[in-house]
């Protein structure tokens, strides 16, 4: 009885939109239902799973994963955002995880640079134009330097800092309020100056 | 120039990256990525659901404890009939009566 009604209240969620019944079907244990949202959501994950994949991860096993914790815990989803909304954050939670089982939180060494990165460092010491340097070689520096960062930290900077996201962008990304948001992405560059400081040290 | 300016610096350069091309995916990889996602969603249903290991240690606590106390019974139980069995076992307790008289 209970389950039925959970089933209506799926179905009838104002953010299920065009998604109700086949939601339905799927809470029912439908296969072909699971298979239609599959298809319809594929391009939508597959751009988040892209953005925020670890280093050498398989996107499709890592979107997988996001449509396995979609259907298993779509008793969770009360339609209070669109479906691809919540499907979105299911996705972007599933990466952190992942993020958080691979972060060994390794120290960047001088050493581990390659020879662009390391005239990338030298050119920002001393105030060199480094306008020379490819945007590619700056960019991977970002990534080595990130990694040394918890996942959440990593996001907030690549959001807020690379891909010029706004505060309320990353709140409707995250469901965290812009306090928090504004406390964590400040921590998160220190910590990230912290790490180029380390990084300094080590070329004087 | 502070660290924080250095920083700017190399994430502006950053944002120039082109970003990652993802292959086109055609519709006949994604009918083939739904239908196995599919399939393991339903070997997810049909598969017995895991013991919840905080209820299992709960369990083996419990057990451990009623064992270890069984334990204790039966010692205290055996070691008192044993002494009062054997009356002329030479490391059992001296009669007090015996003793006090000598």
């Amino acid at each position: 009885m209970s389950h039925e009604t959970d089933n209506r209240t799926v179905a009838a969620a104002p953010g299920a939109g065009d998604f109700g019944d086949l939601l339905l079907r799927v809470r029912a244990g439908d296969e072909e239902a699971g298979r239609t949202v599959v298809e319809r959501l594929y391009g939508h994950v597959r751009k988040i799973v892209l953005a925020h994949l670890p280093h050498r991860d398989d996107p499709e096993d890592l979107m997988q994963d996001v449509f396995l914790k979609v259907f298993s815990r779509l008793d969770q989803f009360r339609g209070k955002v669109p479906f691809e909304n919540w499907v979105a954050r299911v996705a972007l939670f599933t990466c952190i995880d992942r993020l958080r089982r691979q972060h060994a939180r390794p120290e960047l060494r001088w050493a581990d640079l390659t020879e662009d990165e390391r005239v990338l460092v030298d050119n920002a010491a001393h105030e060199r134009d480094s306008s020379e340097s490819l945007p590619e070689c700056a960019a991977e520096l970002l990534n080595k330097l990130l990694a040394g960062l918890k996942p959440e930290d990593q996001l907030l900077i690549r959001w807020l800092d690379l891909e010029q996201k706004n505060i309320a962008e990353v709140c409707a990304l995250t469901g965290w309020n812009s306090g928090v948001t504004r406390i964590r992405s400040f921590r998160a560059r220190k910590k990230l100056q912290a790490l180029y400081r380390q990084l300094e040290k080590q070329t004087s | 120039m502070t660290t924080k300016q250095k920083l700017q610096r190399i994430v502006a350069l950053a944002r120039q990256a082109s970003p990652q091309v993802d292959q086109t995916k055609s519709t006949e990889d994604i009918k083939f990525f739904a239908q196995s996602a599919a399939n393991a969603w339903s070997r997810l249903r049909h598969s017995p659901t895991p013991a919840d290991s905080l209820r299992l240690w709960e369990r083996v606590g419990a057990w451990s404890l009623a064992a270890a106390a069984a334990v204790v019974l039966f010692a205290a139980a055996f070691h008192s009939s044993a002494a009062a069995e054997n009356p002329f076992d030479p490391f059992g307790p001296d009669d007090t009566e015996e003793t006090l008289f000598f």
